[in-house]
C-alpha cells in the first residue's frame, strides 16, 4: 500500500472518519482507522464502532493498492501536525511510514485481518429504497428534534429519534419523557411500505454536522437493520461522505396520543424576545429551579433560587385565554423556543400541570410539547 | 446594645383561654390527659397549687383536682407563636426565637424609629395584649441580663436594667441565677463560700478559672460582671434534618439493617414535611460494633421529601458500602441541601413525576396527625407496629 496526496485531503478524511471511533471500543482493532487504497487512485478512510460507521475518500497518486489499519488518534494527530503540502504514506510489515518534507515517521499498524467488515458494506439486496432530501432542510429538522432525545442510557429507545417514513413524507420525533419534539417534512425518493425506525441521536448529530456545511441533496438508504446517509458525489476529488447507523431496537412510545388538542389559552410572541427575557431572568433559576410564567396580556417571567436571588421581567405579548401560572425547566423551554425557526411562536397551555405546546405560528410541521414543573 | 427578652406567661394555657374565654381566671392545666403524660403548661391559677410544667400529670391532678385539663393543641400554639413573631418583626428584624413562647429582640437600631427601650417594650406588650395574651419583658444591655430580668419580673411584668444599674442589680442575686450554673456547680461554688453573684465578681478571674476549670471559670466571671457578648441571632432555617438510632443489640442482618434505614427514612421524611422542607443530599451514617463510623452522602438533581425517595438513596449508599459482615450498632439517615418544600418537580409526559407518591405521603401525614404515628406505615415495618 502506497500513495501520495495533499495533506489537507488526508487530514479532512481522517478527521471525518475518526468521529466514529468509540472511546469504549469493544474490539481493540476498532480504535483504528481503515485506510483502503484502490487502483483507480481513490483512498478510502473509514471507522466504525459497529453501531455508527463513517467513511469518505479522496483522490491520490496511488503507487500500490492495499489496505492498512492505523491507530486513529495518533494518525490523526500526525496528519494535523504535518505542514501543508505533499505527504507520502506507505504500509509495510505491520507498520505505516508517513513522510512529509524531510520528516519520516513510522507508526505501528493494527492487524488488518482482525478488522471486521463495515456494517454498511453488507449486501445491498435488502435495500428498501432511499429518501432524497435537501441538505439544509434535513439539517434544520434534525436540529429541531435531536435536542429532545434523552441522554439516559437506561431507556435506550429514548436516546434515539423515531423516523416514520411514508411515501413523500418523513416525520421525526424524539422525547426524553419530559418534552417531545416532532417535525414532519416532505421528502423525495421512494420507499416501498411505510416504515418506522429509531436512529441513535449520536449518529444523527454527526449527520447534522455534515449537513450544516453542505449544499445539495442527501440520500438516506434504508436497509433492514441500518440506514446509510450519503452526501456529495463520488466523482469529485474528495468523495462522498457516508454515515451509516444501526437502528435502536425497542418500541418508541406512542407519542401522538400525548399531544392534546383544543388548547384554550394561546400566547404569541417572537421567539428571540422571549429567549432574551428567559435567559436574563433564568440567571436566577439555578439548581434546577424552574422559570415561572404568568400568562396574560403581559407575560410575566420570574425565577427564584433560595440563597441566590430572584428576578422578574414583563414582556408584552399577544394573548387569548385565562390568566394562568405555569413553570418550566429553563433548558427545556429555551431548547423549544430556539427550535421554532419562525418569526412568531405560539405557546399553548391548558393549566399549570398539563403539557404546554410550542409551535411556529401558522405552521403545524413542528411541534414541541413540554411538561411543566409543578411548583411547590 | 439594647436587648429585649420577651417571655409569654403560661403560654399554652393562655392560648387555651383565648380559644375558650370561659377558661379565663380558672386553673387550667395543658397536657397530661393520658395516664403517663406530663404537664406542658399551667395557668397561674393552677400554679398557685404548686403545679408546674414538666410535672407528671398524676401529681398535678392530686395537687389541683378541680383544674380543667386540656389536651395539647400544638397547631394553635404555633399559630399564635408566629403571630407573636410578626409583632416582634414590627420593631426589629433581629429576632432570635428561643422557643414557641420566648425570644430575644435586638432593638439597638430601632430606637430612633420607635423611641426609648421602655417605649418599645410597652408597645410590644400592648400589641401582644391585643392578641389576648400576656407576656413579661426584660430589657437590658445584653441577652443574659435581659433574660434574667424577665425571669425576675414574671408574670405580666416589665423590668428595665440600665447599663449603669447592671452590677448593682445583679450582684445581690444568688449564684444559681447565672446561666450555666446547675445544682452541681452551685454546690461547688457554695463550698468555696460563694453565695451571691457579687461574691464571684469580687474574685480574680484566674482564681475562678483554677477552681472551676478554664471554660466555666471565665464564663461565670464574665456573667457575674454583667458581661455577655452574644449577639441576637435571627432565626436560621435548619441546615439538616436527620434521625439516628443506636440499637440495644448490634444488627448483623442486611434485611434488618435495611428495615431500620427504611424506618429512619420514614421518620426523616415526616419531619421534613412537617417543617415544610425538602432536601437534595441524603446521608447515611453507620457505626460498627467496634465504633468505627462511616458517613456517605449522595446529592440528587432534585429535592425530595418522601420516605420512599430517601430510602432508595440511603439503600444504594448502604449497598455501595457493601459490608459483607455487618455488625452495626448505629444507623443514621439525614437530609441536607434543604429548601422550602414540597419540592417543585419536573412532570413527565408518561405520567412520571411522583405525583401519586406525593399524594400518598400527604395522606399518611394526615392519618398520622389524627391517629398517631403508628396508625399507618410501611408493611415492612409491620411487626413493630403491633
Amino acid at each position: 500500500m502506497k500513495f501520495r496526496c495533499e495533506r489537507d485531503d488526508l487530514l479532512g478524511a481522517v478527521q471525518f472518519a475518526s468521529r466514529a471511533v468509540s472511546n469504549r471500543a469493544t474490539l481493540p482493532v476498532l480504535s483504528g482507522l481503515r485506510i483502503e487504497v484502490a487502483e483507480d487512485g481513490r483512498v478510502g478512510v473509514a471507522a466504525t464502532d459497529l453501531e455508527l460507521t463513517m467513511e469518505t475518500s479522496f483522490m491520490a497518486n496511488v503507487g500500490e493498492p492495499g489496505r492498512t489499519i492505523v491507530p486513529s488518534r495518533l494518525f490523526g494527530e500526525m496528519a494535523r501536525s504535518l505542514s501543508p503540502g505533499q505527504v507520502s504514506v506507505a504500509g509495510a510489515e505491520g507498520e505505516v511510514e508517513i513522510s512529509s518534507g524531510r520528516g519520516q515517521f513510522h507508526v505501528k499498524a493494527l492487524a488488518p485481518g482482525d478488522y471486521p467488515a463495515l456494517p454498511i458494506e453488507g449486501p445491498s439486496q435488502g435495500d428498501e429504497g432511499a429518501l432524497d432530501v435537501d441538505c439544509g432542510v434535513l439539517a434544520t429538522a434534525l436540529s429541531q428534534v435531536v435536542r429532545a432525545a434523552s441522554g439516559d442510557e437506561s431507556r435506550q429507545v429514548l436516546t434515539g429519534v423515531l423516523w416514520e417514513v411514508s411515501p413523500g413524507m418523513l416525520s421525526l420525533a424524539a422525547t426524553d419523557s419530559y418534552r417531545l419534539a416532532v417535525r414532519s417534512l416532505e421528502v423525495g425518493g421512494g420507499i416501498g411500505d411505510p416504515r418506522s425506525v429509531v436512529l441513535p441521536a449520536r449518529a444523527l448529530q454527526e449527520v447534522g454536522r455534515v449537513l450544516q456545511g453542505s449544499s445539495g441533496r442527501v440520500r438516506a438508504t434504508l436497509r433492514p437493520n441500518l440506514i446509510i446517509f450519503s452526501v456529495g458525489d463520488l466523482g469529485e476529488k474528495t468523495g462522498e461522505l457516508v454515515i451509516g447507523s444501526r437502528f435502536i431496537e425497542g418500541e418508541f412510545p406512542k407519542y401522538r396520543q400525548l399531544i392534546p388538542e383544543g388548547y384554550s389559552n394561546v400566547l404569541k410572541v417572537e421567539p428571540d424576545r422571549l429567549l432574551e427575557v428567559v435567559r436574563r431572568v433564568g440567571l436566577l433559576a439555578r439548581d434546577q429551579m424552574p422559570v415561572r410564567f404568568r400568562l396574560g396580556t403581559d407575560l410575566e417571567v420570574s425565577a427564584h433560587t433560595p440563597d441566590v436571588g430572584e428576578g422578574q421581567e414583563v414582556l408584552e405579548v399577544e394573548y387569548e385565554g385565562q390568566e394562568l401560572v405555569i413553570a418550566f425547566n429553563q433548558q427545556f423551554l429555551t431548547d423549544g423556543a430556539a427550535a421554532i425557526g419562525a418569526d412568531r411562536l405560539m405557546l399553548l397551555a391548558s393549566d399549570g400541570l398539563k403539557p404546554a405546546l410550542l409551535r411556529p405560528e401558522g405552521d403545524n410541521s413542528f411541534t414541541y410539547l413540554l411538561m411543566p414543573v409543578r411548583l411547590n | 446594645m439594647t436587648i429585649l427578652h420577651v417571655d409569654m406567661d403560661a403560654f399554652y394555657a393562655s392560648v387555651e383561654a383565648v380559644k375558650d374565654p370561659s377558661l379565663d381566671g380558672k386553673p387550667v392545666i395543658v397536657g397530661g390527659l393520658a395516664g403517663r403524660g406530663v404537664v406542658t403548661s399551667a395557668s397561674y391559677e393552677a400554679r398557685a397549687f404548686g403545679v408546674h410544667s414538666a410535672m407528671a400529670a398524676i401529681t398535678a391532678r392530686r395537687l389541683c383536682p378541680h383544674a380543667i385539663f386540656i389536651a395539647n393543641d400544638f397547631e394553635a400554639y404555633s399559630d399564635f407563636s408566629s403571630r407573636i413573631r410578626e409583632v416582634f418583626f414590627e420593631f426589629t428584624p433581629l429576632v432570635e426565637p428561643l422557643s414557641l413562647d420566648e425570644a430575644f429582640l435586638d432593638v439597638s437600631g430601632s430606637l430612633k424609629l420607635f423611641g426609648s427601650p421602655e417605649d418599645i417594650g410597652h408597645a410590644v406588650k400592648r400589641r401582644i395584649a391585643e392578641l389576648g395574651l400576656a407576656c413579661t419583658v426584660g430589657i437590658a444591655p445584653n441577652k443574659f441580663i435581659a433574660k434574667l430580668a424577665s425571669a425576675r419580673a414574671k408574670p405580666d411584668g416589665f423590668l428595665v436594667i440600665r447599663e449603669d444599674e447592671v452590677t448593682r442589680w445583679l450582684h445581690p442575686l444568688p449564684v444559681g441565677a447565672l446561666w450555666g450554673v446547675g445544682a452541681q456547680t452551685e454546690e461547688t461554688l457554695r463550698r468555696l463560700g460563694l453565695k451571691r453573684v457579687g461574691d464571684i465578681a469580687a474574685l480574680p478571674r484566674t482564681t475562678l478559672e483554677r477552681a472551676l476549670g478554664h471554660a466555666l471559670g471565665s464564663h461565670l466571671f464574665e456573667l457575674a460582671n454583667g458581661v455577655d457578648d452574644r449577639l441576637v441571632k435571627p432565626y436560621e432555617a435548619p441546615k439538616s434534618v436527620g434521625c439516628e438510632e443506636t440499637f440495644s443489640h448490634d444488627l448483623d442482618h442486611r434485611a434488618e439493617i435495611l428495615r431500620e434505614i427504611l424506618r429512619l427514612s420514614d421518620r426523616v421524611a415526616g419531619r421534613l414535611r412537617a417543617k415544610a422542607l425538602c432536601g437534595r443530599t441524603v446521608s447515611l451514617k453507620l457505626r460498627w460494633s467496634n465504633f468505627k463510623t462511616i458517613t456517605r452522602s449522595k446529592t440528587l438533581a432534585e429535592e425530595i421529601d418522601t420516605a420512599q425517595e430517601i430510602y432508595q438513596v440511603a439503600k444504594d449508599l448502604f449497598s455501595s458500602l457493601a459490608p459483607d459482615r455487618p455488625r452495626i450498632r448505629l444507623v443514621g439517615v439525614s437530609l441536607t441541601g434543604l429548601a422550602a418544600g414540597p419540592p417543585s418537580r419536573q412532570l413527565g409526559l408518561f405520567g412520571e413525576g411522583g405525583r401519586a407518591r406525593r399524594d400518598a405521603a400527604r395522606a399518611v401525614d394526615h392519618i398520622r396527625g389524627r391517629f398517631g404515628d403508628r396508625a399507618v406505615g410501611s408493611a415492612t415495618l409491620l411487626d413493630e407496629l403491633f
